[in-house]
């Protein structure tokens, strides 16, 4: 595999809180158009690692590499604009906007303020906003064209489930490159989450240039979807492979003993 | 050499007040992550509540150069303008508890106004300056060409006391350490069984009580008050508090003195200085809320993403 | 729908709403009570029913009418009060304010900083255009501009903070701004001090001093309605100003950094950017306001801009309505137009002020006028 086929590399990430090592030389690819999973169990610096990924936090030493160009130490708007996207397992949405006005905002992403055109070509930022809000509400309707239908509520009314899609549909409507997707399918039952799956998958498959890491705890979920799993534990990547491979592995199994998880057909 | 002497004193007695009233504002802080921005209300309502009483009670001058009755009075009007905190928090800081921190800001000032102005329109004469009742009588001890006046021996003596008190409170008392507690985590305080509701009040209490002594000290040093006076001690206070770091009282009480210093020395030796030695204070604060808003001694709270 | 009794209804509606106010503003105040009265009680009856809404909605309808019928009305309005002009000075002076509330709602209701500045902001565009006025005699049209470009440099100082600083501490910081804006205006020499600037000219447009009335035919137009007129083009164009930002990107844009900056972070959004502008923008808002002011009196001093009055502006927002271009509007003419008319509690005016600030914290902190989310009408219908 040469370096063309890495999308993102991250090369030994090390980053401390407080004299606590979170990540302790994370070293792991992306390859384009998979779907990466990434597990372990709770407080092991996946979403540690999405932070540092995004730009949020700035690894003490290490490096991440995003087709061929080093992003460490870019603020996260700018790595944003580059097309690495990343979805939260609280789902941030702006609570105060209206379901259509956070898709619209990820519609928007790279814009500069333009107030000279807000104030003067005012009806073409209308029919912008009239393109970007029909593309918007088509994807959503993929997910549920409830929430299409009312669309004028506000992000803080929708229930968990809704809140994600509207999370993803918003960071699929920023045409990314990469995808980080934290934990979309918890607080999902079973049905809504083999739903969700379905149509990650579909949009994977149609956006060729898509890739993806997804973190769950749902093993099934992994199992189905992910191509191949990375497994960290304090800090460290323990195994690395297909998901067959990796829960064969016994480092793995000590490290999820005692913990609940959903198997597929156990 | 004298005037040097002269200005260490006024910057002592003026850090006395700052301190007492910075003190309130770093209590309320660490606990409620609230700025009470009438704090400064707390601090003129007693000056006025302390001459209503003395003025009404006091009957005769006793041989005691600070008589009992008017020690009692005082304690009373201490104890109206805690009651006074604590009203003001059950009213309008304590519906806000799970607001943004700015409403509280914006309800105290309400009332900080409302308290101001209550002051003024209700009170006999309210919107001319008040005199402060004689409390202590006058003497003073001579050193050479200095000297201290009694009353300056005693707002010292009696802050250096409170401060003392506040350490053993806050170091070694079961209500102290429990305050301390909640400053540092609310939830795992009220799930140690603490009684939030009512530590809380107690904390107002305190604190309101520590602005009424300031109160009374302002009074009997500088002898003539006015209803207009108390937002700005309080903001002087509350930049205090800033400067020390709000949560930490040794942070108050450092800012207190800090502050007076600051103010006290730019109007001497600085030309025009005193004119604009507000805006000394106010450029303080403001350098620290940008630069370090933990203040010199406060902590640091990092967001979790 | 029935579209034509529901036209009638909304017209009604707002022909009922400008006689209210002339009643208000020209009756005695056992008058001014009883309309106060009405009103209040009118809302809570007709809260219930669908009547506002279909007003709303018929409104929105026919947008372009009832547009053109309000200017209509504004314009027409001060002709009642010929032989009291002193109402069309409360008025005129509301609308002044109302300039700067505008303003103020981008930082407290879109980005959600409380910005207890705007009243410095307001007296620094004012002692611009008063000093340059008087002490070089120049022209109004040059010191208008002058006034809120000042005014906007200043309000990109006061923004840089916020890049840095979170919330609340922010707020504080804007309080200390505010005092020490007016500490050192008050201290200073040239700015006259606490005389303040006097002798401050009335612009003069197209060859007329609006100093002097006007007489067209058999009307004798006096100075202050000139100057009306005058408060209420510069209004118009602000609210239009407003409207459009918030309905653009930019308003979007602000309300996500208001909500949720990290996610706003991740999605591309350029904080400092927007921040500053928010500010920028905002303070040339209130630096126009202040201009318009101190031509208006004569006269300008820190009295005008000190803490007191940068607290009333949020006091203003927060009665009216966070985040509502419409609130902020009624929230600045309510806060002006009814302690003038109360006048004879003038001393019960800061007392009132403090009052109705609780109590709109405690019942209702949404304002008078919540915000709404927007309609985005004509997309996916």
């Amino acid at each position: 595999m040469n370096a063309q086929d890495k999308v993102l590399e991250a090369k030994d990430i090390v980053i401390s809180f407080g004299g606590l090592k979170a990540l302790n030389g994370i070293n792991l690819y992306l390859k384009r158009n998979e779907i990466l999973g990434l597990i372990g169990p709770n407080g092991s610096g996946k979403t540690t690692f999405f932070n540092v990924v995004s730009g949020l936090y700035t690894p003490d030493s290490g490096s991440v590499i995003f087709n061929s160009e080093t992003i460490t130490g870019k603020t996260p708007q700018a790595i944003a604009s580059l097309g690495v996207i990343r979805t939260f397992q609280t789902s941030r949405l702006w609570n105060e906007l209206s379901i259509l006005d956070n898709l619209l905002l990820g519609t928007f992403m790279q814009k500069k303020p333009g107030i000279a055109s807000t104030l003067f070509t005012y009806k073409k930022v209308k029919e912008d906003f009239k393109r970007k809000g029909e593309e918007a509400l088509a994807l959503l309707s993929i997910f549920n064209p409830e929430l299409v239908r009312t669309r004028s509520r506000r992000a803080k009314e929708l229930a968990l489930v809704d809140r994600r899609r509207v999370e993803i549909t918003r960071a699929i409507l920023t045409k990314p490159q990469i995808l980080l997707l934290d934990e979309p399918a918890a607080g999902m039952d079973p049905a809504e989450t083999r739903q969700l799956m379905e149509d990650i998958s579909k949009i994977k498959q149609e956006k060729k240039e898509l890739s993806i890491i997804i973190i769950e705890h749902d093993m099934a979920v992994i199992s189905t979807i992910a191509e191949r799993v990375v497994v960290f534990n304090f800090g460290k990547k323990i195994a690395e492979g297909l998901f067959s491979e990796i829960s064969a592995n016994k480092e793995v199994r000590e490290a999820y003993l005692g913990k609940e998880h959903k198997h597929a057909g156990n | 050499m004298l005037t040097l002497f002269i200005q260490l004193k006024n910057s002592i007695m003026l850090g006395c007040q700052y301190s007492l009233i910075a003190i309130g504002f770093t209590l309320f802080f660490g606990m409620l992550n609230v700025v009470v921005f009438c704090h400064g209300g707390f601090y003129i309502f007693a000056a006025f509540a302390a001459t209503a009483l003395i003025t009404a009670f006091r009957f005769s001058s006793s041989p005691f150069f600070l008589s009992i009755v008017t020690l009692l009075l005082l304690f009373t009007a201490m104890s109206i303008t805690g009651a006074l905190g604590v009203l003001v928090e059950r009213t309008t800081i304590r519906p806000f508890r799970r607001s943004p921190s700015v409403i509280p800001i914006l309800s105290t000032i309400g009332v900080g106004t409302i308290i101001e102005q209550l002051l003024k329109l209700f009170y006999p004469q309210g919107s001319n300056p008040q005199v402060f009742p004689e409390v202590i009588r006058y003497g003073k001890i001579v050193f050479g060409a200095f000297f201290l006046t009694r009353s300056e021996i005693i707002i010292i003596g009696i802050t250096g006391i409170i401060f003392i008190l506040m350490y053993f409170f806050i170091n070694k008392t079961k209500i102290g350490l429990q305050v301390v507690a909640i400053s540092q985590d609310w939830e795992a305080a009220g799930m140690m069984g603490i009684n939030l509701d009512r530590m809380v009040s107690i904390t107002f209490f305190l604190g309101a009580a520590l602005a009424a002594v300031a109160g009374f000290m302002n009074g009997i040093y500088y002898t003539v008050f006015r209803y207009d006076m108390g937002s700005i001690a309080g903001i002087k206070g509350f930049s205090a508090a800033v400067v020390g770091g709000l949560g930490s009282v040794f942070g108050a009480v450092l800012g207190g003195f800090l502050m007076a210093f600051v103010e006290t020395f730019s109007a001497a030796y600085i030309p025009g200085g005193s004119a604009i030695r507000d805006v000394f204070s106010f450029l303080v604060v403001l350098l620290f809320l940008i630069f370090r808003p933990s203040g010199i001694l406060g902590e640091r709270k990092a967001e979790k993403v | 729908m029935k579209t034509k009794s529901s036209f009638v209804k909304t017209l009604g509606m707002e022909i009922a709403l400008f006689t209210g106010i002339f009643l208000f503003l020209y009756g005695q105040i056992w008058l001014s009570a009883l309309v106060i009265v009405i009103a209040v009680g009118g809302v809570f009856l007709l809260r219930k029913g669908t009547f506002l809404s279909q007003v709303s909605q018929t409104a929105e309808k026919n947008k372009t009418f009832f547009i053109s019928f309000t200017v209509f009305l504004l314009l027409l309005f001060p002709f009642l009060f010929m032989n009291n002009i002193y109402i069309i000075h409360i008025i005129t002076l509301s609308f002044i304010y109302a300039i700067a509330i505008l303003g103020l709602n981008f930082q407290i209701g879109s980005l959600g900083i409380v910005n207890f500045s705007q009243g410095a902001l307001f007296g620094l565009g004012a002692y611009t255009s008063a000093l340059l006025a008087t002490k070089l005699g120049l022209n109004f049209w040059i010191t208008l501009p002058a006034g809120i470009i000042v005014a906007g440099i200043f309000g990109f100082i006061l923004g840089l903070p916020s890049l840095k600083t979170k919330e609340y501490h922010l707020s504080l910081v804007t309080i200390a701004f505010a005092y020490v804006s007016y500490l050192l205006i008050l201290n200073m020499k040239w700015t006259g001090g606490p005389d303040g600037i006097v002798g401050i000219p009335k612009p003069r447009l197209l060859g007329l001093s609006l100093a002097r009335p006007l007489a067209i035919g058999s009307i004798t137009i006096p100075g202050v309605m000139l100057y009306y007129f005058l408060v209420l083009l510069f209004l118009l164009i602000a609210i239009i100003i407003a409207l459009r930002l918030h309905n653009s990107w930019v308003g979007l844009t602000w309300n996500a950094i208001r909500d949720d900056e990290i996610a706003s972070r991740c999605y591309g959004i350029n904080l400092t950017t927007y921040k500053l502008l928010c500010f920028i923008i905002g303070s040339m808002f209130a630096g126009a306001s202040g201009v318009l002011y101190a031509h208006f009196a004569g006269f300008f001093s820190t009295e005008s801009m000190a803490f007191s009055i940068g607290l009333l502006m949020v006091c203003m927002v927060i009665l009216g309505g966070m985040d509502n271009i419409w609130g902020g509007l009624i929230g600045a003419i309510l806060l002006v137009v009814i302690p003038e008319k109360f006048r004879a509690f003038q001393d019960f005016r800061l007392l009132f002020y403090g009052i109705i600030l609780v109590v709109m914290l405690l019942f209702r902190p949404q304002g008078l006028f919540p915000n709404k989310t927007r309609k985005h009408s004509g997309i996916g219908e």
